[in-house]
């Protein structure tokens, strides 16, 4: 009855029980969204780095360098000569390294120069072909095959730098060999080739061409044309080493006595979220915010609503209701809003995490297809805000139990 | 049924008044006028439990309410107390129907929808159920308040000038519906008003002064 009554009292008064519920729902959805992206997010870049302890590249900014050869979002520091880093590849600490170079692309997808390393680095096998042999060779990553309209057997020329339009190296066509599962990765969005591949094409150049403005120029051409074979270059090395020495020993090594530079992963996305991390937390506070003002909404509710009822509650008392009962009442009230709110918000920020996902992966490779489940720290947020609520209506549920009947009642 | 032995109260300000004792069986009318500030609410408010005399003794269906703690003095008068108030109050956001079964719903009985229906008939107010009580007229209200404390089958009805905002037509239905259905319950009936219109319906007759 006390419940039923709860809810009647919500419903003859809409417009307040739709302000209070709104700012709960969008209060729980921006929290819960971001928890949501916040801990995908975070795991979907430290699955990236899975496995390169330090990354080889070209003197620059070290993000610079990690975001365009781990993650493939920026552009590369510049080419390195892999005769420079072959002892460091050589070395014994060293379990694996994998040397890529970029430089082209097809519809936007960046075609990645490297060996058959990279894919053993993600334990990867085409899904249909096989994977690519000679020069000119390409296996494609799912996401690029799919949108680029790529099956095997198909033909296409790179599109010289990483951009949209620029040189189209028409006179070279890349072949379709093998096409890769599904990772939900940047590799996803690659097209991989042999380093062969892009030596060649680039070597084939008799003139320098002549770049458009705003193109991207990953290439030293001019060296790279009066090169001869041995000295080939590569846009970076990723490192894995057997045991943490290297870790501790390599970067030092390299950035002090060559004119390349070591960046180790794991920090530089330690930096890059501690930056990032600062908008995170005024958002969350935002979120916060919104759910405070929930609280202070349903608050204001209350007093008013059990102030306008109090002959109501007095009358409950003269009817045989207890003053428990009024307690229970006007907590009902909150709690009913509360949760009703946060259910509100928990399919709401599932519905926004839905629409997130696609534009986050074409955007930045991070695949929030995990983003879903809900988690103890959504469970604790959710109890937070309904317990917020539940304190909101302390005061006046304390109001309504304290009520002197026969005065309300007198006064009638 | 109800019965009272040299009742007092002491207002905030020390103002003592005393209270002539009073017995009521059931069935009965029981009549009390006096002007205003003779402490008719203030009498009426301690027959309910409401507020505790500083003297004296209200005993009603045999027990002294005077030993009830809050919540058991509750729970006594939503079972053994029906209160009509001058200006009836009602749940607004549920319907009259509702707000009738409330007090069955309080004090944990069965509601009966039969008898809803028979007492609701027998007070005209039966087409008036699923509305809201802000639609019904002062009359239907007031009918509908005496339906709602007679339903859970009360020992004592105590009525708070129930007719005070009344018209002459709608004050002698009330009255006489009021000890009509007191008497049909076998409910003992205390009366509280200044309105003269109604020493004339009733015998039993106390004055306050």
């Amino acid at each position: 009855m006390i419940f039923r009554i709860a809810i009647r009292n919500l419903l003859h008064k809409p417009l307040y029980t739709v302000l209070c519920w709104l700012l709960l729902a969008c209060s729980t959805t921006v929290l819960l969204v971001l928890w949501a992206l916040n801990r995908q997010a975070r795991q979907q870049l430290e699955k990236q780095i899975d496995g390169v302890d330090l990354v080889l590249g070209a003197k620059g900014s070290p993000l610079q360098l990690i975001l365009s050869s781990v993650y493939h979002l920026d552009n590369p520091t510049g080419n390195i000569s892999l005769a420079e880093a072959a002892p460091f590849m050589d070395n014994p600490m060293v379990e694996s390294a994998v040397p890529i170079s970029l430089g082209d692309s097809y519809h936007g997808f960046r075609i990645i120069g490297t060996t058959q390393a990279y894919l053993d680095k993600y334990h990867l096998k085409p899904a249909e072909g096989k994977v690519f042999g000679k020069s000119m060779e390409v296996v494609a990553g799912a996401e690029a095959a799919r949108k680029a309209g790529l099956t095997l057997g198909s033909t296409f020329s790179g599109t010289h730098g990483l951009g949209k339009t620029g040189h189209v190296h028409e006179d070279q066509q890349y072949t379709v060999i093998g096409i890769l599962p599904s990772t939900g990765l940047a590799i996803d969005q690659l097209l991989l080739t042999p380093l062969e591949s892009v030596w060649d094409i680039h070597a084939t150049h008799e003139a320098p061409h002549v770049h458009e403005e705003g193109e991207e120029h990953d290439h030293d051409h001019e060296a790279e044309e009066k090169q001869e074979a041995p000295d080939r270059q590569v846009t970076a090395v990723l490192l894995k080493f057997r045991s943490p020495m290297g870790q501790l020993t390599f970067p030092r090594m390299i950035n002090e006595n060559t004119n390349m530079q070591a960046a180790v992963p794991a920090i530089e996305i330690n930096r890059l979220q501690s930056l990032l991390g600062t908008g995170a937390k005024v958002l969350r506070a935002l979120g916060w915010l919104l759910a405070g003002l929930a609280a202070c909404s349903i608050f204001v509710t209350l007093v008013q609503g059990t102030h306008e009822r109090r002959y109501e509650l007095a009358l409950i008392r003269t009817m045989g209701g207890s003053r428990g009962k009024l307690l229970l009442l006007v907590f009902a009230e909150a709690f009913l809003l509360g949760v009703l709110g946060v259910i509100t918000g928990i399919a709401l920020s599932r519905v926004a995490l839905l629409l997130l996902q696609q534009e986050l992966f074409a955007g930045y490779h991070l695949n929030f297809s995990g983003a879903m489940p809900l988690t103890a720290a959504d469970g604790i947020t959710a109890a937070a805000i309904v317990g917020a609520c539940m304190l909101a209506a302390l005061l006046p549920a304390v109001r309504a139990f304290r009520l002197n009947i026969a005065k309300t009642l007198a006064n009638a | 049924m109800i019965q009272t032995r040299e009742l007092s109260y002491t207002y905030p300000g020390g103002r003592v008044i005393r209270f002539p004792d009073l017995a009521c069986q059931a069935g009965e009318t029981l009549l009390i006028t006096g002007p205003s500030g003779a402490g008719k609410t203030t009498l009426l408010h301690m027959l309910a439990g409401l507020i505790p005399p500083a003297n004296g003794t209200v005993e009603i269906a045999g027990t002294n309410i005077g030993g009830l703690n809050t919540r058991s003095m509750d729970a006594f008068r939503g079972r053994y107390i029906g209160i009509v108030f001058q200006r009836s109050h009602f749940i607004g956001s549920l319907s009259v129907r509702d707000n009738l079964m409330m007090p069955l719903h309080l004090t944990g009985s069965r509601p009966d929808k039969n008898q809803l229906q028979e007492v609701a008939q027998s007070l005209g107010i039966d087409h008036l159920l699923h509305q809201l009580p802000a639609r019904l007229s002062q009359g239907e209200q007031q009918r509908a308040s005496i339906a709602r404390a007679v339903l859970p089958a009360p020992n004592v009805i105590l009525a708070d000038e129930p007719t005070a905002s009344l018209d002459d037509r709608n004050c002698e239905a009330v009255a006489r519906l009021l000890s009509e259905q007191a008497a049909r319950h076998k409910a003992a009936l205390l009366i509280v008003t200044h309105d003269n219109r109604l020493t004339s319906l009733f015998p039993q007759h106390i004055q306050l002064t």
